[in-house]
């Protein structure tokens, strides 16, 4: 089990404790390295030149690698196989594979990088350390004047209470002691966190709530600013987006973002934010700046990364990182729009749900009037709708008085379509967030994503047509296949999903089991009533046969009847006469 | 669903607005319409439900108290009313209104109104300054008795026909009818509210319910009865009461800013095959406030006699307005 000496890489050192055959790396095991643009912005700012830093436990090679162009870098990681990886790919960076128990207690270090957090430093070798052990331990490795940059998974977070399985009933190789919310001196909340560093000689100054998840945050805001209903709101539809992003396609309990969206209404962000971030120092460090940090995961086509700060007028959205324009299929990104004044208004998806939820069914007219207006406007004298107007669906848009504006600008597209087709596509993603979503709405549950369209339209002051229908799902394929990157099939396969959007569909997005049963509860009360309806048709025509039945013995009886043979005998000349007559008309 | 849904030529009316064209039958429904004013949950008590049919409700309040009493499927689109009023535009030229249509509350064939007709008329003629028109209901005007009471009374006594039974003798033109009745008057008048009484408001009648109220002979108290209505719409009683007080509620339980547009209600009926196939015959109808024309066999489809021809016409600005694309 010992590696040989000869293969171990210079600037590899082993201190004790190490796992020989363990990795933390491993995507197929859900078991990676954390991650992601918004912790590399963050480090960023916290970066002293020429300093040195510590990078304990896992990160990924982006973040190590801005770390490593300022500072000296030494990397503890505990898997073998991970150390080797690290040390052979930044040769100039110092990793030490083992226990952090095992770090010598006489270095002390300018900058010290926890964002995986403080469960993966431990080993499986020696004692097993709670949070406060291992909290100790990283804590002594700051110097004075230095700071720590720590995450601190929640285990009450959004991405917790979504997950297929509870942390305590996990069975991962990972697993091997799954003590949780169990070990008592694990931090349970920002304000626990913030005083047990407190008790370690660290300051922090404002803790940050990351989403979605604790193993890449890609939207970092300050927790004592999200009191500010502007910038709150404009966090939750970050989150959002931010969700649907990262937990595509991924089995996940109930829909993270209706949860996270509550979770922040409610002014709970610190409660139920998946991670923590605190950048916490001792006497003399340089307190960094707060800002909230939107950064797309990696696993994004066309990222773009942004910050939000506070300027003289109000919130402020500066662009950090590349800022060319991407373009592909029709569809571009363009980081530059991000820049100024970060816009205000509801998020019109929202509006229209709750409009639905509250069967407001007037207002619900007038908006979407408002709506199909501002279409027609951004309209050319061709009648056809480009750009931003045409990117832009509900979920896209902030009311804001009469006009809307897109949240995320970068979106944008050089497509044409007539103002009809724009709008049928737009309405119709709405209508399949409302079925799939499983929202309680105005009309019949057993409504299908067309009939759901054409009735928003019709309240909107439209009327659309099969064909505009059938338009509106293609381009909804076009845009949504260019912006996710999908390739001729993936495409073809989603334009099949979206005009098959039925009652009974779930989500298409995400794989989400509560939404999944709803829809089978739409199924079974499909069911229910096609039967019912059956079996309401036969009766019927039982009822309906008897009554022909006694139609024409009726008739049989009339025309057995004596009055009726008279009658005929009087009226067969006169029919004679008139057939005659029809044959010499058409001679 | 329900035989109900074809009562008044309700079903034809919506029909013509959906422009579906000539049709030998009134179009089934996907659903269950209602088919007057309701205190419950929009259908007639013990109608038979076929689970999961969606239920068509005049209102957003009579949808609250359906699914309070268990119904799921309930979709507001409104009174058939307002999409006739929706074709029907009030002529401006009409000559003008006057006199009061008084609708005596009646039952349906399986009751029998107690009450005195006597006392009701001498009340009536107390009240009213102008010329009265009673309409009776079918039954009632059958009577020789009542007919000739009210008649002596020195009433112009009338009936709208007959709202059908089982798809059959349904008077398709009963709502046409109806309406160039009440835009002669102006006055509606009732001794109970009424889907009549409502009617009238919307077609720009001053309204007003006093009188012997008339009890039903086992008439169903689930929902209350008439001292419920008189608590919960105080408003409308009276024989002289506020117009625009009652425009409001007129237009909440009419549903007049429900009114869907025709591809809308296609979807929501389900009559989107018959509008198809209508548009393969490629005979595009006539719209407008033409009335769709031509009786097919057996006389039961949207022949609307023209309502013109009486329609006094006072330029009751009416509450209900058209969203952009109904109609069309």
């Amino acid at each position: 089990m010992t590696p040989p000496t000869a293969t171990v890489p210079q600037n590899l050192r082993l201190i004790g404790g190490e796992m020989l055959v363990w990795t933390d790396d491993d995507a197929s095991a859900d078991r990676q390295p954390v991650a992601g643009p918004a912790l590399q912005e963050m480090l960023r700012d916290l970066t002293r030149p020429g300093g040195r830093a510590l990078v304990a436990g896992p990160h990924d090679d982006a973040l190590l690698t801005l770390l490593a162009a300022a500072m000296r870098v030494t990397c503890l990681v505990r898997a073998y196989p991970d150390a080797e990886a690290v040390a052979a790919r930044h040769p100039g960076v110092t990793v030490l594979c083992g226990s952090v128990a095992k770090l010598d207690p006489g270095d002390r270090y300018d900058l010290v990088v926890a964002c995986d957090g403080l469960d993966r430093l431990p080993s499986v070798e020696g004692g097993a350390l709670s949070w406060a052990e291992t909290a100790e331990l990283v804590a002594g490795a700051v110097a004075p004047g230095g700071t720590l940059l720590l995450a601190q998974e929640n285990l009450l977070g959004v991405h917790r209470i979504v997950r297929m399985s509870p942390w305590y009933g996990e069975r991962t190789d990972a697993d091997w002691t799954p003590v949780g919310e169990y070990d008592a001196s694990r931090p349970a909340s920002p304000a626990e966190l913030v005083a047990r560093l407190a008790g370690l000689g660290l300051t922090v100054a404002e803790p940050m709530a990351g989403f979605p998840t604790a193993r890449e945050p890609s939207v970092l805001a300050p927790l004592d600013r999200l009191a500010d209903p502007h910038l709150s709101g404009f966090v939750r539809i970050a989150v959002a987006a931010a969700y649907g992003a990262q937990l595509a396609g991924r089995p996940v309990l109930s829909d993270p973002r209706a949860l996270a969206g509550s979770a922040l209404r409610a002014g709970s962000a610190a409660a139920l934010a998946p991670v923590w971030l605190v950048a916490a120092t001792r006497a003399g460090a340089l307190i960094p700046r707060q800002r909230v940090v939107v950064a797309d995961a990696d696993a994004v086509r066309h990222p773009v990364r942004y910050e939000v700060v506070r300027g003289e007028h109000g919130w402020t959205r500066r662009v950090l990182g590349d800022a060319t324009r991407i373009s592909r299929d029709g569809v571009y990104r363009d980081p530059a729009a991000l820049a100024g004044p970060l816009p205000r208004g509801r998020l019109f998806e929202e509006q229209l749900i709750e409009l639905c939820l509250r069967r407001a069914l007037p207002e619900l007219s007038r908006v979407l009037t408002r709506y199909a207006g501002w279409l027609a406007d951004r309209a050319g004298a061709d009648g056809t709708v480009s750009g931003v107007a045409l990117w832009a669906a509900p979920g896209d848009l902030l009311g804001d008085g009469d006009g809307f504006t897109p949240w995320d600008p970068t979106w944008s597209t050089t497509l044409r379509e007539p103002v009809a087709v724009a709008l049928a596509r737009s309405l119709r993603s709405f209508a399949v967030r409302l079925i799939t979503g499983g929202y309680s709405h105005p009309w019949p549950v057993l409504v299908d994503a067309d009939s759901l369209t054409v009735i928003l339209a019709g309240m909107a002051g439209h009327t659309l047509e099969r064909p505009t229908l059938t338009a509106a799902v293609a381009l909804e394929a076009r845009l949504r296949a260019a912006e996710l990157g999908l390739d001729e099939q993936g495409r073809e396969e989603l334009h099949e999903r979206l005009a098959a959007v039925m009652p009974g569909t779930p989500p298409l997005d995400l794989d989400s089991h509560r939404e999944l049963h709803a829809a089978n509860e739409r199924l079974r009360a499909e069911l229910a009533h096609a039967v019912a309806r059956t079996a309401w048709a036969e009766e019927l025509l039982g009822k309906r046969e008897s009554a022909l039945r006694n139609a024409e013995d009726r008739l049989d009886m009339l025309s057995g009847s004596l009055s009726f043979r008279i009658g005929r005998l009087v009226i067969y000349p006169l029919r004679q006469a008139k057939a005659l007559a029809k044959r010499l008309v058409r001679r | 669903m329900h035989h109900a849904n074809h009562f008044y030529g309700h079903a034809q009316v919506l029909a013509r607005y959906c422009d579906l064209g000539e049709l030998d039958a009134p179009p089934r429904m996907l659903g269950y319409l209602q088919h007057g004013w309701n205190i419950g949950d929009g259908l007639a008590p013990g109608t038979p439900y076929v689970e999961g049919a969606p239920i068509f409700v005049w209102s957003e309040q009579t949808r609250r108290r359906a699914w309070s009493l268990g119904r799921r499927n309930v979709v507001v689109i409104g009174a058939p009313w307002i999409y006739l009023l929706a074709m029907e535009p009030e002529d401006p030229a009409a000559p003008p209104r006057e006199g009061t249509i008084w609708y005596p509350f009646h039952g349906w064939e399986g009751q029998e109104v107690k009450g005195d007709h006597r006392r009701l008329i001498d009340t009536i003629a107390e009240v009213e300054q102008g010329p009265v028109t009673v309409c009776l209901y079918w039954a009632e005007f059958r009577m020789r008795r009542v007919r000739r009471l009210y008649e002596r009374a020195g009433f112009r006594v009338i009936c709208h026909g007959y709202r059908g039974h089982w798809w059959r003798d349904t008077d398709p033109g009963f709502l046409y009818g109806q309406l160039a009745e009440l835009r002669r008057h102006r006055r509606v008048a009732s001794n109970r509210v009424s889907s009549a009484l409502f009617y009238g408001i919307a077609a720009g009648c001053e309204p007003a319910v006093y009188g012997d109220p008339m009890v039903l002979h086992a008439e169903d108290p689930t929902f209350g009865g008439v001292a419920r209505i008189r608590r919960q719409w105080p408003q409308l009683h009276g024989t002289h009461v506020d117009l625009a007080a009652a425009r409001a509620v007129t237009d909440d339980e009419l549903g007049t800013e429900y009114l869907a547009s025709p591809a809308s209600l296609r979807r929501l009926l389900g009559w989107e095959a018959l509008y198809d196939s209508t548009r393969r015959a490629a005979i595009p109808a006539a719209r407008g406030s033409a009335p769709a024309t031509g009786a097919g066999s057996g006389g039961a489809t949207g022949s609307a006699p023209t309502t013109d021809d009486g329609a006094a016409g006072a330029t009751a600005h009416h509450p209900l307005t058209i969203p952009a694309g109904a109609g069309r």
